[in-house]
């Protein structure tokens, strides 16, 4: 329901996220709650994409969730909370994705139906077969990154933010993320240049 | 095809279907979490008071002085005085040479957390706390910088200095220093938080600082090493290195060892600013050097998928290579920890691994749960190693063998061992203190 229609029907509408930072931030559990739900499937989205699991994305979502309220009181520019939020995802992502080995071993282990099962969930799958070796040539190679360039390819090119918020997310400067950004997109444009032979 | 279909083919390969949304149940989860963890307030750990006290309880305090003062030294004219064991853990590392070595002693007895306290901001774990005498120094990624109490982790003070701090704070001479995203590098007194002086450094301090002789070196994501009097932060001298400093400079013996991201490392003379060897170690960029017994250590291809990662010891004198050494796994490593018999590299392939220094020669090896990028330290026989799988562990040196390990909340950054304690920052922004039950 929109405010205008709230606010038209005679029912009480969402405070704004401005009243709702204030209130989370003196410890209102419930404001909190009410900032974050619109926003976790958004959240959850970035977190699969950055690590390609399900459970760990929402392990990285609920870390996230849980330090961004114990640190909101020390958020100074509450406009940016969106973006503040973004980044704690983004580390959480990270921090997950530096206890695992490259390779995961639970690929070797699984059931290659049920990694398929559960890669399709998430990611749509082409319908042709060479659009399917290419979109899988990608993935394979993106496995392969460190976490810090997978972060980097997902804020760029999945979600589109400009190098300097990359930068500020990731606590590096423009010039070492533009670097990174292209070794890790070399890798990617090599996997691609081997699947086409 | 053309940058711009290979941009749609990425962007469609890795991009998650419209459809997914976060499990329902997640929500509900979180919610239970954040009932039970507290807020981090300004004031909820007692911050000490700065106000002077009022006159009558300065005359107390006074007689009261004088009268202990009295009494301890007729008491200590009667015993010999031992000498006190070195109470500052100022830089990065451990010191300019980056080697790890701390002061020690380490906790003795069953391990436990002393004490754990939020900062305003993730720690993460290029960002080592500094420790002298009875306060910890911290820096985080919210910008502030912290003082608390070392026994308790009470909160002295805590100051702002930019949007994140990026470069490791340093104590030296009563101040303490740190550099942020925004390229200054701030000096504030470190009994009150005071600002002392400030210098603009013009792009990104993401190298750690380091000291010697007074004057202060701060590196840049422009490539810039600054030479700053480290009382006043005047500027003594700059060079400009071949590429962008992603890492701190060691110091040795009159001599700046800087790497740059593209592979060269370069020899700098302090008095003559002359650069007085460079050796080409592939692409990517280097690891942290560290300096021992006419060696340099760095290790190679960081952050560049394909190339080469070699741990390299070149001599000091000239840059000659004297030995290298990969992984099984072959992936990336970092220079851990050093000492006069061993080379300790962490690894991403989860491995601590313990080089002969004089041969390269592998000696053993010990797993943990993740990445061991965040670097070591060591006290006499124990070597100190924070793992990404969020565990302290301490090492038998000779042998690898586990002595002890402890878990801790978030991934640890450089271990500062001193006093009897581990004090760790954590990418969860928590600052811990590890003890003993055992008086050191």
């Amino acid at each position: 329901m929109s405010l205008e229609t709230a606010a038209a029907a005679g029912t009480p509408s969402r405070p704004s996220d401005e009243k709702l930072l204030e209130r989370a931030a003196r410890g209102d559990v419930d404001a909190f709650d009410e900032l974050l739900t619109p926003r976790l499937d958004r959240l959850f989205r970035m977190a699969i994409a950055i690590t390609r699991s399900e459970a760990d994305a929402r392990d990285a979502v609920q870390d996230a969730s849980v330090l961004a309220w114990r640190q909101l009181p020390g958020l100074r520019d509450r406009g940016r909370f969106d973006a503040w939020l973004s980044k704690i995802v983004v580390n959480a992502c990270r921090g997950i994705l530096r206890r695992q080995r490259r390779v995961r071993r639970h690929e070797s282990e699984m059931d290659p139906t049920d990694q398929a099962e559960a890669e399709n969930r998430a990611f749509a799958v082409p319908a042709d077969a060479d659009s399917l070796g290419e979109t899988q040539a990608i993935q394979r190679a993106f496995e392969r990154l460190d976490p810090t360039s997978r972060s980097l390819i997902i804020l760029h090119y999945v979600e589109g933010r400009p190098l300097a918020e990359i930068a500020r997310v990731l606590g590096s400067p423009v010039g070492t993320v533009k670097w990174r950004l292209s070794n890790a997109r070399r890798v990617l444009d090599r996997a691609l240049e081997v699947e086409r032979r | 095809m053309n940058t711009y279909d290979s941009d749609r083919l990425i962007r469609a390969a890795l991009t998650p279907a419209s459809t997914v949304q976060a499990p329902p149940e997640l929500g509900d989860e979180i919610y239970r979490a954040l009932l039970e963890t507290p807020q981090r307030r300004s004031g909820l750990w007692p911050i000490a008071p700065r106000r002077a006290p009022a006159m009558a309880a300065l005359w107390v305090l006074l007689i009261v002085s004088v009268l202990a003062t009295g009494l301890l030294f007729a008491i200590g004219a009667l015993q010999p005085r031992p000498t006190p064991p070195p109470d500052v853990v100022g830089m990065y590392h451990g010191g300019p040479q980056r080697t790890g070595a701390m002061p020690g002693p380490g906790p003795i007895g069953p391990i436990e957390i002393g004490w754990s306290v939020p900062r305003t901001g993730p720690i993460p774990f290029n960002i080592m706390p500094v420790v002298a005498g009875d306060s910890v120094f911290v820096g985080d990624g919210n910008g502030t910088l912290s003082a608390l109490d070392v026994q308790t982790g009470e909160l002295r003070w805590e100051v702002t200095i930019g949007s994140s701090v990026t470069a490791s704070p340093l104590y030296a001479d009563g101040l303490v220093v740190a550099g942020t995203q925004e390229g200054m590098i701030v000096a504030l007194d470190a009994a009150t938080g005071t600002e002392r002086w400030r210098f603009d450094a013009g792009s990104r301090a993401g190298a750690s600082l380091a000291a010697a002789d007074g004057t202060l070196f701060a590196g840049t994501d422009d490539g810039i090493v600054f030479a700053l009097d480290i009382a006043t932060g005047t500027r003594q001298w700059q060079l400009t290195a071949a590429g962008p400093l992603t890492r701190g400079p060691a110091i040795d013996d009159g001599r700046l060892y800087v790497g740059v991201a593209g592979g060269r490392i370069s020899a700098v003379d302090l008095a003559t600013h002359e650069v007085l060897w460079a050796a080409e170690l592939g692409p990517g960029e280097l690891a942290t050097p560290a300096v021992s017994g006419g060696t340099v250590y760095t290790a190679t291809g960081l952050a560049e998928l394909d190339a080469p990662h070699e741990l390299v010891a070149l001599n000091t004198a000239d840059g000659s290579r004297r030995w290298e050494f990969t992984a099984p796994s072959h992936e990336p490593l970092f220079v851990s920890a050093v000492d006069d018999q061993m080379v300790y590299a962490g690894s991403e392939d989860f491995n601590v691994y313990a080089i002969d220094a004089a041969t390269g020669t592998l000696r053993w090896t010990f797993e943990t749960g993740g990445i061991v990028g965040s670097l070591a330290s060591l006290v006499d026989d124990v070597v100190y190693v924070p793992s990404a799988d969020r565990f302290v562990y301490a090492l038998d040196t000779a042998t690898g063998a586990e002595l002890w390990r402890i878990a801790v909340e978030g991934e640890p950054t450089i271990p500062v061992v001193i006093g009897g304690r581990v004090v760790v920052g954590t990418s969860l922004g928590m600052v811990t203190a590890i003890v003993g039950s055992e008086e050191p």
